[in-house]
């Protein structure tokens, strides 16, 4: 279970690692915003790479 | 297997992350009213009460209602308020039902049945002893006026409230019966449908169809409302009519709420079926001034005769001693002169003409001395090209020809047509050519074009020539500026004629700075004070700047540009900042062009600045990043005035700032977020111009670049 575990760790790290230009551009976008634009584009980032991640397998 | 689970795991997963939790919500044993109303009619005095029922999701359905209700100027107190239980419970789902209060039942709870009436109302289910929670309170003023009045033999009520959720035997027996009358299955007439409602300005005309039911209709009703609480009720008990008019003199100013519905017999535990609602904007009306014939007229007055008028002379002494009379406007417009340098010119050339005639080659004698005298000299000239004809003429040569033509022919007919100034001056200037015997093909026409051009502006042709004027080169700078114009047009690729944005010179700009130091007149601190006393001092110093000085400066530093503010001192800078500031806070009392100037100051696009600082100001009060990026924009510009070649925009200090705070706590920034303030529908809305154009330029890339490399992605897989 800690494998499967340490596992998914692993990839969820690569899988963030591939995602690192999308991630800095959305961060730069979340820091060119203000107000509620701002704070939408920043969850909406957040819970899709969320189920980005928790969605590996799935997707694999 | 285990590779199975793990799919299954997935899948239950996905399944969990896209359904929504509400779905999941677990109600109440009884839920309260979805809605209420309350309505009075002014006219019977009934007071309706409407309930809406709940979506049916509970366990215990409403077998009753029961409604406290009080006439108080304070809140409703449900200990010593008076309650009655409804006779309907909870009957469709979502739907609306009514309880009447008769103007008998007002008059027999209360002695004086006008004021404050205030209700609660809380669903009951007796059967299973479970009761909702109290909706929140709603009022209804009740005028002091017929047919309000007191019941002339009036008692108190013996009980004022028989609460079931409180009494044990006797509720029983109340619970039985209300159960069986929640038993009927439908209570209420068919509901009216296709109802559409007609406002041109004045009456509101209803019409509607019906279609009879299982339950007689009794009534129709309209309620209507102009704040969606307070309704007015219209009971129309001709159950054949189909239309209703509201008169105008019942609309006021605001949004007209309606709802429309079929009653069954309320008396006889019978409810409303609601009809279609909606609400649309209406205006008072008011009537049209009533029009009376004006008097008959009076028979005009003989007309008095024309006043006299005084003319006053002037005696005007000639150079030869001689006197000649002059009236004032004649000595005003310079025919003195003029008569001075006619007889001048007769004594002389033998020609009765002013100077400039005679310049202009009017006079042979005059004519002949100059080409005995500068033949030679002209013809270079001329050969040459050169528009001088300071060197044509003699120094005195101050002709401007329309002036000239105007005074000569001035006691003969006056000058309107262009057309036929230009003919005339065409044959001046080939009477000077025959005479200096000058080629044709020198002639440029395009300079006469240009004295038509003198000639069509009118102050020039209304003011009278002056001696020290030099009107020819006058001439010649407009011939240049009228050359020039298209030019630059064409260099610049101008469209529209639009004139390019102009960059200051060095000079300009040192001399925009000079004003805004002359203007911004900062205080006089110090050397030895801190940094705190000076902001201090700083403060003060631009919060006494009335509204209009702190336009002044905004103004001034809008021409310069905030980024060219290096050259000016410290000081300066910092009281501009908080000008700046002072304006983004007190942007109500700024009209639209004042707003534009802050706007401009603060680096947005001029077409849309007045728009832009109204969100800024809005968000500033909420927003501190936004505050803090007013406060420092100013010296934050100036600090970054060499390193971009792009303006400084506020929409950068706000992405410093944020990129600042992210640093400082990165986590703090992610979690310090209330999704609550979040409005789908005003997402973006408070974004500036700038910061929505900036925030496309990052995330159009970014999505785009993504799209790209998964495509890339798939393919190499």
């Amino acid at each position: 279970m800690i494998k499967k575990l340490w596992d998914w760790l692993v990839t969820a790290i690569k899988e963030t690692l591939n995602l690192s230009w999308t991630l800095s551009g959305l961060a730069i976008a979340v820091l060119t915003l203000s107000g509620s634009a701002r704070d939408i584009t920043l969850v909406a980032t957040l819970i899709t790479l969320a189920i980005w991640l928790l969605t590996i397998g799935f997707r694999k | 297997m285990a590779r199975r689970i793990n799919e299954l795991f997935n899948y239950l997963l996905v399944l969990f992350l896209i359904t929504p939790s509400p779905v999941f919500a677990d109600h109440v044993p009884t839920q309260p009213p979805y809605d209420q109303s309350i309505a009075l009619d002014t006219s019977t005095g009934d007071l309706t009460i409407g309930i809406y029922s709940s979506d049916g999701f509970e366990d215990s359905p409403p077998e009753k209602y029961t409604i406290w209700f009080d006439i108080s100027d304070s809140a409703l107190d449900t200990s010593t308020a008076f309650c009655i239980s409804t006779s309907f419970g909870h009957g469709t789902n979502l739907t609306w039902q009514y309880h009447v209060f008769s103007l008998e039942d007002l008059q027999t709870y209360f002695e004086n049945p006008y004021g404050t009436f205030r209700t609660k109302i809380r669903a009951d289910n007796d059967t299973d002893n479970s009761f909702s929670t109290l909706t929140a309170e709603q009022t209804i003023t009740i005028p002091n006026q017929e047919p309000f009045v007191s019941s002339e033999n009036w008692t108190a009520p013996s009980s004022t409230c028989n609460d079931t959720s409180t009494t044990t035997t006797t509720t029983s027996s109340t619970t039985s019966s209300s159960t069986t009358s929640s038993t009927v299955p439908i209570t209420a007439p068919n509901a009216p449908t296709n109802v559409s409602v007609n406002y041109g300005g004045e009456d509101v005309y209803f019409s509607w169809e019906y279609e009879a039911g299982e339950i007689d209709v009794v009534e129709f009703h309209i309620n209507y409302s102009y704040d969606n609480q307070t309704w007015t009720r219209v009971v129309i008990n001709d159950i054949d009519a189909r239309t209703y008019t509201l008169d105008k003199s019942f609309i006021e100013t605001g949004t007209f709420y309606w709802e429309m519905a079929s009653c069954g017999d309320l008396e006889n535990n019978q409810s409303c079926a609601n009809g279609d609602s909606n609400n649309f904007e209406t205006t008072e009306y008011v009537p049209p001034t009533t029009t009376t014939l004006p008097p008959a007229p009076k028979p005009e007055p003989e007309p008095e005769p024309p006043p006299t008028t005084t003319t006053t002379l002037y005696v005007v002494v000639n150079e030869d001693g001689s006197e000649s009379n002059y009236t004032k406007e004649e000595v005003e417009d310079g025919t003195v002169e003029r008569d001075s340098e006619r007889k001048a010119n007769e004594d002389k050339w033998g020609c009765y003409i002013t100077d400039i005639a005679l310049l202009r080659g009017d006079c042979p004698a005059y004519n002949d001395s100059l080409i005995e005298d500068k033949e030679e000299e002209i013809i270079i000239e001329i050969d040459e090209e050169e528009p001088d004809t300071e060197g044509e003429l003699p120094k005195d040569d101050d002709v401007v020809s329309d002036v000239v033509d105007k005074d000569e022919d001035k006691d003969i007919e006056p000058i309107k047509e262009d057309e036929f100034v230009k003919e005339e001056i065409e044959i001046d200037i080939e009477q000077i050519e025959e005479e200096f015997e000058i080629e044709v093909e020198i002639i440029e026409l395009p300079e006469i074009i240009i004295i038509e051009e003198e000639i069509l502006d009118e102050e020039e042709i209304e003011e009278p020539i002056k001696e020290d004027e030099e009107p020819i080169e006058e001439v010649f700078e407009d011939d240049e500026v009228v050359d020039t114009i298209p030019d630059r047009q064409e260099e610049v690729g101008g469209r529209d004629n639009e004139e390019p944005v102009e960059e200051l010179s060095e000079e300009e700009i040192q001399e925009e700075v000079k004003q805004v130091e002359e203007i911004v007149k900062a205080p006089v601190v110090a050397e030895d004070i801190s940094e705190e006393e000076k902001e201090e001092i700083i403060e003060e110093y631009v919060e006494e700047l009335e509204t209009e000085q702190v336009v002044e400066i905004l103004d001034e530093v809008a021409d310069v540009r905030v980024e060219n503010l290096k050259q000016v001192s410290e000081d300066v800078i910092e009281v501009v900042a908080k000008v700046v500031e002072k304006a983004v806070e007190e942007i109500e009392e700024l009209d639209d062009e004042q707003k534009e100037v802050v706007g401009e100051v603060l680096g947005f696009d001029e077409e849309t600045a007045k728009e832009d600082v109204e969100i800024i100001a809005e968000q500033a009060k909420e927003d501190e990043v936004i505050a803090e990026a007013v406060e420092v924009f100013v010296e934050r510009a100036v600090e970054n005035a060499d390193d971009s070649i792009l303006p400084y925009t506020l929409a950068d200090v706000v992405v410093e700032i944020q990129f600042e705070e992210f640093v400082a706590d990165p986590i703090g920034a992610i979690i310090d977020i209330d999704l609550q303030d979040i409005k789908i529908s005003e997402i973006g809305a408070d974004l500036t111009t700038d910061q929505k154009e900036k925030a496309q330029e990052v995330i159009v890339p970014t999505i785009l670049v993504r799209v790209a490399s998964l495509a890339l992605l798939r393919r190499e897989v």
